[in-house]
């Protein structure tokens, strides 16, 4: 039977956090480059989510890293402060990619907090340059964050192309749910129809990232397993699986906006239907987020994987 | 309503199907010397662990009862798969190893296991 301790609940928890701030800097630039609707208080609201979900991120980086200390060092709470153990661990991976992932999210912070600035300070609605700039920056900081990934986990003792493959995975997955809610919010505007065209615009946008997603995943999916049946009769398989399943949901959920809420979209009442279906994908999301933090820090991919053979 | 229900059924569903999930580790103990749970004759002079693949041992204590054993252990940030550390001054008595790795892959790994070095026999003495 399984049995969790406290912390590798707290580890968990804290690596739970680091998700938001990447798909934070990545949803909601993209929203705001291709699919605002004129208001300087989308504008705002999306560079407080990217300030809150950056500060959310960073602390959870900071947590994850002082957990493992904490765990190492076997003196409670107090040995997440020791100085020699953190001295040691910033010499390893984990260091290198608590560095990386500190350092984008203290970017992203800080970048929101300037954009919020200049928002307050400009006299008219801003020019495209202006979110394509904000697009920019954010991507480079969400880049830095996912490259954090090549230095831990399962992938990390796979080659390149398994490692960017993880790369791609996170930002595409990242890019999708980090829209969502600002997309939701979307949804509150009286323009029905320019509501219409830009969830169109997000549709088609959506293909791209989808493909990039899903080949990234199955690649990944046949450097972790030996054959299909490890789904079934391993436990790394079978939480995979029920990560598998969630994707299905999403991807339904997808299918379901597409081809009919905004096909529908005329009246008010059905931009809030549409959002509160939108809000129903973001759970899902949180859900499967919640998966794949779960198995990718409790479980090893089945003996006999190509990293296991390494 | 009706969607949200089905939603907080699958997920409550969802949870209780992750924690039937055995825990499967990571690079792991293969082996150590002195076997856990052993008793042996001799105070050994070194603690060998052998691991399943390369790890950064980062923490190694050695234990007697109600105090801590002196070892030659100093960690390193170099992974290996087998540490064998030199412990001067053991004796008769119940131990245990507490000790804590970084796998490859990021993860970090804690232990302990306990050994007994028995004391000398009246034969032992002649």
């Amino acid at each position: 039977m399984f049995s969790l301790s406290g912390w590798e609940v707290a580890g968990l928890i804290s690596k739970l956090g680091i998700y938001p701030g990447i798909a934070a800097a990545l949803g909601g630039p993209l929203v705001l480059l291709f699919y605002h609707d004129g208001s300087r208080r989308l504008t705002r609201d999306v560079l407080v989510y990217i300030a809150l979900a950056g500060l959310l991120a960073f602390h959870s980086a900071l947590a994850y890293f002082l957990i493992q200390v904490g765990t190492i060092s076997g003196s409670g709470v107090a040995g997440m402060f020791d100085w020699t153990m953190i001295n040691l661990l910033l010499d390893t991976p984990l260091g290198d990619s608590s560095l990386l992932r500190l350092t984008s999210f203290v970017a992203m912070f800080l970048l929101a907090l300037f954009y919020l600035y200049r928002i307050r300070e400009l006299q008219s609605p801003p020019e495209q340059l202006f979110y394509s700039r904000l697009f920019a920056l954010l991507f480079l900081c969400a880049l830095i964050a996912a490259g954090s990934f090549r230095s831990t986990g399962h992938l990390a003792v796979f080659g390149n192309t398994a490692q960017l493959a993880i790369a791609l995975h996170l930002l595409a997955f990242g890019t999708w749910v980090g829209a969502l809610l600002p997309l939701a919010w979307l949804c509150n505007s009286p323009d029905i129809a320019q509501l219409k065209t830009n969830m169109q615009r997000f549709g088609a946008h959506a293909r791209f990232i989808l493909i990039v997603l899903l080949a990234a995943g199955i690649y990944m999916l046949t450097e972790l397993l030996t054959t299909p049946s490890d789904l079934i009769a391993t436990p790394y398989g079978f939480a995979l699986s029920i990560k598998l399943a969630l994707v299905g949901l999403l991807l339904l959920l997808a299918a379901r906006h597409r081809w009919f809420l905004v096909p529908a979209l005329g009246t008010q009442e059905a931009g809030l239907k549409l959002q509160r279906s939108i809000y129903v994908e973001l759970v899902v999301a949180l859900v499967l987020l919640c998966v794949t933090a779960y198995f990718s820090t409790m479980l090893a991919p089945p003996a006999g994987s190509a990293m296991m053979a390494l | 309503m009706k969607g949200l229900n089905s939603l907080r059924v699958a997920v409550l569903l969802l949870s209780a199907l992750l924690f039937q999930i055995s825990a499967q580790a990571h690079t792991g103990l293969q082996k150590t010397t002195p076997e856990a749970d052993s008793t042996i004759a001799t105070p050994p002079q070194t603690i060998q662990l052998v691991f399943s693949g390369p790890v950064r041992l980062l923490k190694f204590e050695l234990l007697g009862v109600g105090h801590t054993m002196p070892t030659e252990f100093k960690a390193n940030p170099e992974p290996a798969t087998e540490f064998n550390i030199t412990t001067p001054g053991m004796h008769p008595g119940a131990f245990t190893v507490n000790w804590a790795a970084m796998g490859a892959d990021g993860h970090t790994l804690t232990d302990t296991f306990a050994f007994t070095v028995a004391a000398p026999t009246a034969s032992d003495a002649e």
